[in-house]
């Protein structure tokens, strides 16, 4: 499949969010509607994959912003770049480069499926939609060599149904799905909160894998800064739809400098008895913070 | 297991679901007590029965669930044989549940204060006025809730409130024994946290035991004293918390535990060759389990280290025939 690839000069970023907003407006007043995001900035850039996070609680807005960079939604203001080229842009003009290198992994693999269909459907989708292999038996080597790509063993998947495969192996197979369109970009909206602890590790996993041995950079959208810690490059902190805190993930995870970046660190439990939280939350709060987070904490 | 009576007793439970092809075991032969004023956490994946040994433990379990065989004691009392008289008694006053999803768990139509008082007033008669305002003011603070809370509806409250109203009205009639399900597994991780700390206070205040049940490790490792793990309808692993992580004995338990992400380190890749082979016995040739044939071949749990228990890591079928090949050798 696709190679690594290198950095070359003046090549513009893979991905660029420029002073983003998105407002969804209550009745026809966009004044009075839900602000879900706010001058938001960002660069994924080209060259060398990186894995971006975008981290926060429900409510934060990082969702919008998944659907924003799919094309699924309009920005309210500013603007989004995909290499260049504005996407909304790119869209109207058809979009076909963008809908094949830009992938999406949701949160409930199932979504996706047809129950009635086995799970090769999903395939055959792909390939009367793009343009992929000319005979069926390169089809078939595609199918084969993406799922192999995943971890999963093409005998045992292919034929089968979707309630025949464990969340973890659907979440796989959707990976598998995105990878035989040589993706640039995969945007992973919460990929592991419906699966299990153990298989959640084997999907994390691979997305490194991924970026390393083919090249795919990932903006990985979740709630869970511990796995965010354990593959992005770069992490947003994101609260109520504005960026709080930004830098190398482990940078801020080790040392958060926003009150409420730090009281999400300190509040996620450590799977050790001998780190506890240390005291309770109401005292441990030690700097002021927003009323709303407080009437939550200690109403 | 300590100096103590245990206060909840579980022997050899086992729970079936009928399907249309037969019974299926979800619960399959688990034994553990609870000491006074204990906290134990039940933890396991979906579909391994811990929730379905709380059902159990509760009387709440539904058809086609089927409690097969087994013992459960509360300071003695069987709870599997009590009758409905009996079971009234028992729930609130020395048993109560903190349910998972809390807006199911509370009636919509009713204010916070109303379902409270109800409660009350179902097990203890009826009361004067003013005294059960005072007490469901109580119950609130205990739970850090504004007595303001009380005339509200549940929609009317976040998520975390609606939890700790569920905390509050399991305390309100003082039970020894909390059971909690999943308790804040809908929560955000600083209003978790925030929960997770009032369940912890609201025990202690009554000195009541605590049963945690859930799949997150982390939150279990914050709250507990003692740890079951469960897998496919059996206790695999029981011990001190500390100990079951930090030496933990079965494969799956380290499995487990090697995949919960932490913030304080960043751990290579787990590659499928570095993953501890199926099948491997948590004792090795030594294994006490082997020769063991027929009917006691159902695997029983060892004590390895003082309170530290574990099952030997083979399946049924690969104990029995490991023994038969045991005893031939």
């Amino acid at each position: 499949m696709n190679s690594p690839r290198k950095a070359s000069v003046g090549e513009p970023p893979l991905l660029e969010l420029e002073r983003v907003s998105k407002v969804f407006p209550r009745g026809r007043s966009l004044r009075e509607g839900t602000r879900a995001l706010d001058d938001i900035s960002m660069v994924i850039p080209s060259g060398a994959p990186s894995i971006t996070a975008i981290a926060g609680e429900s409510g934060s807005g990082k969702t919008t912003l998944a659907h924003l960079v799919l094309g699924l939604l309009k920005p309210s203001g500013g603007s989004i770049r995909y290499r260049g080229d504005d996407v909304t842009t790119l869209l109207e003009r058809g979009g076909t480069s963008f809908r094949r290198e830009v992938q999406a992994i949701l949160q409930d693999p199932y979504d996706v499926f047809n129950p009635f269909y086995t799970v090769d459907h999903v395939f055959d989708v792909l390939f009367r939609r793009f343009d992929l292999g000319t005979t069926k038996q390169d089809r078939h080597e595609l199918v084969r060599e993406a799922l192999l790509a995943v971890g999963l063993e093409p005998e045992r998947t292919l034929g089968r149904y979707p309630h025949q495969l464990s969340g973890g192996q659907a979440q796989r197979l959707m990976v598998a799905r995105s990878l035989m369109l040589r993706p640039r970009l995969i945007v992973a909206d919460e990929p592991v909160s419906m699966v299990d602890a153990t298989l959640r590790v084997t999907i994390l996993d691979t997305m490194v894998q991924l970026k390393e041995t083919l090249g795919v950079s990932f903006l990985y959208i979740t709630h869970d800064l511990a796995t965010a810690y354990r593959m992005s490059d770069e992490i947003l902190i994101v609260h109520r739809g504005r960026v709080v805190e930004r830098g190398t993930t482990r940078s801020v995870i080790d040392a958060p400098q926003d009150p409420y970046t730090r009281l999400l660190i300190e509040s996620i439990p450590e799977p050790d008895p001998d780190l506890r939280w240390p005291g309770r939350l109401v005292e441990a709060m030690s700097e002021p913070l927003e009323p709303s987070i407080l009437s939550e904490v200690a109403p | 297991m300590t100096g103590a009576p245990p206060l909840l007793e579980v022997t050899d439970l086992a729970v079936s679901y009928s399907s249309s092809t037969g019974r299926i075991a979800a619960v399959n032969g688990v034994s553990f007590s609870v000491a006074p004023g204990e906290r134990f956490g039940l933890v396991g994946e979906s579909g391994s029965g811990k929730s379905t040994t709380a059902m159990a433990i509760l009387r709440l379990l539904r058809p086609p669930g089927l409690v097969e065989r087994g013992l459960v004691t509360l300071e003695g009392v069987d709870l599997l044989a009590a009758d409905a008289d009996t079971l009234r008694e028992i729930r609130w006053r020395r048993l109560a549940l903190v349910p998972q999803g809390s807006m199911n768990a509370l009636n919509p139509v009713m204010r916070v204060r109303d379902q409270i008082e109800d409660g009350i007033v179902a097990h203890e008669g009826k009361a004067e006025r003013s005294a059960l305002r005072r007490r469901v003011t109580g119950l609130l603070e205990s739970v850090r809730l504004s007595a303001s809370v009380a005339d509200r509806y549940p929609h009317e409250l976040s998520g975390g409130m609606r939890q700790r109203v569920c905390i509050a009205m399991a305390i309100a009639l003082a039970p020894r024994l909390l059971i909690a399900d999943e308790p804040t597994s809908a929560l955000d991780v600083i209003v978790q946290r925030a929960v997770a700390e009032t369940l912890l206070d609201a025990t202690a205040d009554l000195n009541a035991a605590l049963v945690l049940i859930g799949h997150d490790l982390a939150l279990q490792a914050q709250m507990v004293d003692r740890l079951g793990v469960m897998r496919a309808g059996r206790l695999i692993e029981v011990g001190p918390v500390r100990r079951v992580f930090h030496t933990p004995a079965h494969r799956y338990t380290r499995a487990l535990i090697a995949a919960v992400p932490s913030i304080r380190h960043r751990p290579r890749l787990l590659r499928a060759d570095q993953e501890e082979p199926e099948g491997t016995c948590a004792f090795g040739p030594g294994c006490p389990d082997t020769g063991r044939v027929g009917s006691e071949a159902r695997p029983i749990m060892h004590e390895i280290a003082p309170d530290h228990f574990v099952i030997c890591g083979l399946d049924d079928a690969t104990h029995a025939t490991e023994r038969l090949s045991g005893m031939s050798a």
